[in-house]
């Protein structure tokens, strides 16, 4: 043991070339350096961790802007048209029918009041001849308006009578339960 | 003026740098060991607030000859891949050449318990280990060396 222990001493004792002041000097600028570096290092993190924040806080935001709350009724105006009969006036997203004139009933209204509001004219109950989807020419008016009054209407029905085919289809379509 | 610490410093300066020598690889200077460890150690701490400063860069000065043995390794080996390197190993400087097969950690085990007659409890605290660890990797380092010095001895 004595002899490993003489042989690693001699080994190991030699002159250092620089001596322990230059070294404690070197360590100090060396240390000082370090320290910077980490605080650098830190406030990049920091500064990164920010922008991240206000990154993802701006991209909720942007969010809520875009999305309806649900407690929120938007009426968005469609183009009403000028044409007779036009009844697209609103849409509501949370409840997207046909918002019905104020004081406005097709089921009691006269025919020229219904002229006035642009609603599809009464067909005459003798008039039996049933359109495509198998109701007569009443039997659609009549669920049309009932749907117009309880707001389930959502689109623009063609009025006329004569032009059946296109105002059919949209009762067909678009009268429905909510 | 002697600056914070540099006296102490000083006081344990040569038995440092011995340490340093002994653990570290032939690609790094004594000096440079003890300055890397001193640095790191005094961008962490004051050098009067240590307890035991001798200790503690003794801890400092095996973990980076340790990661510096590491890098050496990744370092040739990567040279290896590249082709048959025409490079030189300098000559380890010691008349025991199975030292230098030595981990840094088995070295600096060594030559705490043999030369500066140490307990297996620093030891344990110097290498981050415990005492029975330690107490083994002094009885493997010790007869791996002593088995070299029996064959020296026997062929005279």
């Amino acid at each position: 043991m004595d002899d490993l222990a003489d042989r690693l001493t001699v080994f190991a004792d030699r002159d250092s070339p620089r001596g322990a002041g230059a070294i404690w000097h070197a360590a100090q600028r060396a240390a000082r350096r370090q320290r910077v570096a980490r605080r650098s290092i830190a406030a990049l993190t920091v500064a990164v961790l920010a922008v991240v924040a206000v990154t993802v806080a701006a991209g909720h935001r942007h969010d809520a802007v875009q999305a309806p709350a649900s407690t929120t009724t938007t009426t968005l105006p469609l183009p009403r048209t000028t044409g007779p009969g036009s009844h697209c006036i609103a849409i509501n997203p949370k409840h997207p029918y046909v918002t019905p004139d104020p004081g406005f009933n097709p089921l009691t209204a006269s025919a020229s009041e219904l002229q006035q509001h642009h609603f599809p004219p009464k067909p005459s109950a003798s008039d039996t001849n049933p359109y495509s989807h198998g109701q007569t020419p009443l039997q659609a008016w009549m669920k049309y308006a009932e749907g117009y009054m309880e707001g389930k209407v959502v689109q623009c029905a063609t009025p006329s009578p004569s032009q059946e085919p296109a105002w059919v289809k949209r009762i067909g379509h678009h009268v429905h339960a909510p | 003026m002697t600056g914070d610490g540099l006296g102490d410093f000083q006081a344990l300066f040569e038995r440092l740098r011995r340490f340093a020598f002994v653990v570290g690889s032939l690609d790094m200077e004594a000096d440079d060991l003890v300055q890397e460890a001193l640095a790191r150690t005094l961008s962490r701490h004051r050098f009067a607030d240590l307890d035991d400063p001798g200790r503690y860069l003794r801890t400092v000065i095996v973990r980076l000859a340790s990661n510096g043995r590491r890098q050496a390794g990744k370092r040739r080996r990567a040279l290896e891949r590249l082709g048959p390197a025409a490079e030189t190993q300098p000559t380890y400087p010691s008349d025991l050449a199975e030292l230098e097969r030595l981990s840094a950690r088995d070295r600096a085990a060594v030559y705490l318990f043999v030369v500066e007659r140490r307990s297996h409890s620093e030891i344990a605290t110097i290498l981050g280990c415990t005492e029975e660890a330690s107490r083994q990797r002094v009885a493997r380092a010790l007869a791996r060396l002593r088995d070299e010095m029996n064959a020296e001895a026997e062929n005279g």
